[in-house]
């Protein structure tokens, strides 16, 4: 009776029926449509006649989209570890009492706010064979200075990481260090007291304690990787060759520059698939925690 | 203050360790910041000379025009106007989206934090499944609901369609966050029969000051950039500043100027660099923990 | 007192209404067209439209898919464009089969537009016997550019045949400089391929390919030859090429740092806008052929059913304004198209752009580009095999061919 009744004054399932009603309309009325359009063989509008899973079939037999799929887990692993490192340690040294804090901050923040369509122009000049770092580097005199991985079918995705742990970094940065922020004083003190070095500090205290905020950023970081379209579109447009095709160029392509809705939703609805599969480890290991 | 409870963080001992971490700050420093020298030094020449020479050389000749041009005088459309008409429209979308798309992100994140539940879980597995969609894959169904609500093309439906789009974003954040925040902040309030809004608003978003403004600034400077959404749904009348910039940098076949490219793309970023600089003074430590004593 | 001149002010201003909605004829035009050059063009059929009392909306986007998105989306919520600028390609073929577009037969009748506008022209602007778009200018795929003063140095004349083309690139390339110029994205690859093959074959072969589609034109020898030239304008790339857009690589001839480049005459723009001179500081040529080949992309307007009686006014009048002669003059002119009208006076164009008029009106010459002519997503996949086979080189012209054919032969 006694918890009944705080449940009454306490309420935070309307909340969520509320936004969750809202999200279901928008996001799960889109993937419905979008998982109806795939089943069609709509082009330019929509066409509602049903014929099966022929784009499936078409699409997993379509050798781009195989490239494309293989691109994203290897250009996603990367990413991924080296933004979530290399933004930890920035977020680890940012919290340090350190000169001039602030700057280092805003410096390591900035390129969140540039655009990715810019981000891989200048990176493309940076990393232009001709004109970029390698000419300048030869025109100094040092002839033999190779780094053409930009127009280098084997090399050209890790370009891809290098520009994206560029922009990214900062996100995973700021969200951690919001993180070690919360981290009671106590417990600093209570490890300078202990006599733990600092690193076993950060992996075996610290970190396990901010699990949910590492969360965070590894969702979003992946969710970077499936929509991830901009910044090939402006570094290599999955280019040489298809090299740097990614699953989100695809589908964007078929949308609207190739008029297939059809076979798009079923790269969508793929796409979405190989998400869930992505995600379901980390939400299975929160069930089992929290319950 | 602040520096009382700085004392508690371990400086690095040995004197070189401390050396060593500056030079690893000051090259990162270095690798981030050579992408936006690049920028300005290019933004800087005239087109002759990007034409000419090596793209990370210093500009011979520094001169502003290529920025007049983006600002004022660039071909964007039928007028030549820059990037200038969008500037407002821009600020009046992005402001209301993020303020509310924070706000709802919060209220959302915390109730999901609070309501033990396998259905919380669950729940919250379904919403940042909608970080996965493409936004393509989005457009037609938003545009029929938002018609049917008489709000497509209209200010009011773009600043929905952010704070909607935003929602699993800034729900993922919060809760993730308020997950992490021990029960006993809430648990005085509740047991003295505040009603969960109440004690969400008075008691939850004092201590969340950091994470407010990380998803602020994170929800800014996506909505600030954004293209796609603000090409189909804010109508000619509230077109922002992103379409113009896309329209001087992306065309397919007309005649391209990199140093105005440029200048019109720093232009476009000046706002969201304030709010980083500004936020500075918001990151604040170890408010949350002092909220429990306190 | 005051009541009354409230009351006067409203029915001044519902009276200025009233007669502002009787005039009223409004167009909203969806385009992309925001470059400085194309920005003039756009303006030249505005000026038209307003000096004859219209009211413009602009509506513009980056690039194509972004127009045709926001375009698709206007009409499934029910607030369509009143024009889409675009190609006559199979977005067109659509919106035209499902009802959305209006037709013009009857101004086209009163106008006498059919005998004014080539055959093939006038077929590509029609879906199921209905006028369903109106040209704006004409571009076409199969041009080669070249350093004047570059041959001139070197002594080499404009080469006639894809034998001497080399030729000549390999005495540029051992000069120091770039043979051919390349832009390594997909989509200026595979204009080579079909440049090289249109050259070959001529336009009738191009028709049975490319529009036929027939199984024994996939299996002519001249598929296999075309493969091979492809393959080896691709040896000239030089290290820069991947990803270089087309202008800073037409910029490569405009400074003399490179000889040739294979190009749609849109590069004719970037060499004006250098300051340079058709026929003095640059030169042009069709792909060697023997017989004479144009393959054109049309740029159009198409205009979706509206309902608003002042905006179905805005758009016969700005239909009118399109198909003025003077207007389609003017585009030409800042655009480096060609007219799209037979009647226009093009002796006002430079060099270029007259062997393209002439051609143009050579019987049989046209014919429509591999992106309008080939249905769905079919251009798109040859695309994606032709930057494949331009990239790898371990990949046979025989397997190109086979992955050609099956393509083609997929819909």
């Amino acid at each position: 009776m006694k918890t009944w009744l705080h449940r009454q004054t306490f309420k935070p399932d309307i909340t969520v029926a509320v936004f969750f009603g809202v999200v279901a309309i928008f996001f799960y009325g889109s993937i419905l449509w979008t998982f109806y359009m795939s089943l069609t063989r709509s082009t330019l509008m929509p066409n509602y006649a049903v014929v099966g899973l022929d784009q499936y079939v078409k699409l997993f037999t379509n050798y781009r989209w195989l490239v494309s799929c293989l691109n994203m887990v290897i250009f996603g692993v990367l990413f991924i570890v080296g933004t979530l490192g290399f933004g930890t340690i920035l977020a680890i040294f940012a919290d340090r009492r350190i000169q001039a804090e602030s700057l280092f901050r805003t410096i390591f923040l900035y390129p969140l706010a540039v655009s990715l369509i810019v981000t891989g122009l200048s990176w493309r000049w940076v990393l232009d064979p001709v004109n970029g770092l390698q000419g300048l580097m030869r025109n100094a005199g040092w002839e033999n200075f190779t780094f053409d991985w930009l127009t280098n079918p084997d090399r050209a995705i890790y370009t891809l990481v290098i520009a994206s742990i560029w922009h990214s970094s900062g996100l995973v940065m700021v969200i951690v260090l919001a993180g070690l922020r919360g981290v009671d004083n106590d417990l600093w003190k209570a490890i300078r007291m202990e006599g733990i070095p600092l690193w076993r500090a950060y992996l075996q205290v610290i970190f396990p304690g901010m699990r949910p905020v590492i969360a965070s950023c590894v969702v979003l970081l992946m969710s970077e990787v499936i929509r991830g379209y901009d910044l090939v579109i402006a570094m290599t447009k999955g280019g040489p060759g298809i090299a740097t095709e990614m699953p989100a160029k695809f589908a964007v392509d078929f949308y609207f520059a190739r008029v297939n809705l059809g076979l798009a939703s079923a790269a969508s609805i793929v796409m979405l698939m190989l998400s869930l599969l992505m995600l379901l480890p980390y939400f299975y290991s929160e069930f089992r925690k929290r319950t | 203050m602040s520096h009382a409870i700085q004392a508690e963080r371990p400086v690095f001992g040995p004197r070189i360790a401390r050396f060593g971490l500056y030079a690893f700050l000051i090259a990162s420093a270095a690798f981030f910041l050579l992408p936006l020298l690049l920028i300005i030094s290019n933004s800087l020449k005239p087109l002759e000379e990007i034409r000419q020479g090596n793209l990370l050389a210093l500009p011979v000749r520094p001169t502003f025009d290529a920025w007049i041009t983006a600002w004022k005088s660039a071909c964007t459309e039928l007028e030549c106007g820059g990037v200038r008409p969008g500037l407002w429209n821009s600020i009046k979308i992005a402001i209301p989206s993020v303020a509310i798309s924070t706000l709802v992100g919060a209220l959302n994140g915390y109730a999901l934090a609070q309501w033990k539940s396998r259905r919380a879980n669950l729940i919250m597995l379904l919403i940042t499944i909608g970080l996965f969609i493409p936004y393509q894959a989005m457009l037609y169904p938003t545009v029929k609901i938002l018609s049917s609500m008489g709000l497509f093309r209209t200010y009011a439906g773009i600043v929905l369609v952010h704070v909607i789009y935003g929602l699993p974003y800034t729900t993922l954040l919060f809760r993730n966050f308020y997950v992490g925040v021990p029960d006993e902040i809430s648990r005085a309030a509740r047991m003295e029969g505040a009603s969960f809004l109440r004690t969400f608003w008075s008691v939850i978003l004092p201590i969340s000051t950091n994470i407010l403004v990380v998803v602020a600034i994170l929800q800014f400077t996506g909505i600030w950039n954004d293209y796609l959404l603000g090409l189909i749904f804010a109508g000619n009348d509230n077109l922002p500043m992103t379409v113009q910039l896309t329209n001087i940098v992306n065309n397919a076949r007309g005649s391209v100027s990199p140093n105005v490219n440029m200048a019109a793309a720093v232009i476009t970023a000046v706002p969201t660099l304030v709010v980083y600089f500004l936020s500075g003074r918001y990151f604040v430590r170890g408010i949350a923990a002092g909220a429990v004593k306190g | 007192m005051n009541l009354r001149r409230f009351t006067s002010t409203i029915s001044v201003l519902g009276l200025l209404a009233a007669s502002n909605a009787a005039i009223a004829q409004t167009v909203d035009v969806q385009h992309y067209w925001t470059s400085s050059s194309e920005s003039k063009a756009m303006n030249a059929v505005a000026d038209a439209f307003k000096s004859k009392g219209g009211k413009w909306i602009d509506s513009p986007s980056a690039d194509f898919d972004a127009a045709l998105a926001a375009a698709t989306s206007r009409i499934a919520g029910g607030e369509p464009p009143s024009a889409i600028l675009m190609t006559p390609n199979s977005a067109l073929r659509d919106l035209a089969g499902s009802g959305q577009l209006r037709d013009f037969d009857d101004l086209a009748a009163e106008g006498g537009w059919q005998k004014v506008m080539s055959p093939l022209v006038w077929s590509k602007l029609n879906v199921n016997d209905h006028l369903v778009a109106l040209p704006v200018g004409i571009h076409a795929q199969n041009w080669v550019w070249y350093s004047k003063p570059l041959l001139e140095e070197l002594k080499i004349e404009q080469p006639k045949t894809f034998d001497e083309l080399f030729a000549a690139a390999d005495k540029i390339k051992a000069s120091g400089r770039i043979g051919i110029a390349t832009g390594g994205e997909p989509w200026q690859e595979v204009g080579i391929l079909f440049s090289s093959i249109l050259a070959l074959g001529g336009p009738d072969y191009w028709n049975e390919l490319i529009v036929k589609r027939s199984p024994e034109a996939l299996k002519s020898p001249i598929l296999p030859q075309a493969f091979d030239i492809f393959r080896k304008v691709s040896t000239y790339a030089d290290p820069a090429s991947p990803g270089r857009s087309w202008n800073d690589t037409t910029n490569l001839v405009v400074t003399g740092k490179a000889g040739f480049q294979f190009m749609g005459d849109w590069a004719r723009g970037e060499f004006l806008a250098a300051g340079k001179v058709a026929g003095k500081d640059f030169g042009c040529f069709l792909t060697p052929s023997d017989k004479p080949s144009y393959s054109i992309l049309i740029d159009v307007f198409a205009f979706p059913v509206n309902k608003d009686e002042d905006r179905i006014k805005g758009q016969t009048l700005l239909a009118q304004s399109v198909m003025d002669p003077a207007v389609e003059e003017q585009i030409a002119e800042v655009k480096g198209s060609v007219p799209s009208r037979t009647d226009v006076d093009t002796s006002k164009l430079d060099v270029c752009a007259q062997l393209g008029a002439k051609t143009l009106a050579t019987p049989g010459a046209a014919v429509q580009a591999a992106y309008d002519a080939l249905a769905g997503d079919l251009n798109g996949q040859v695309t994606d095999l032709a930057t494949q086979f331009w990239t790898d080189k371990s990949m046979t012209t025989e397997a190109a061919v086979e992955s050609f054919s099956k393509i083609l032969q997929s819909e």
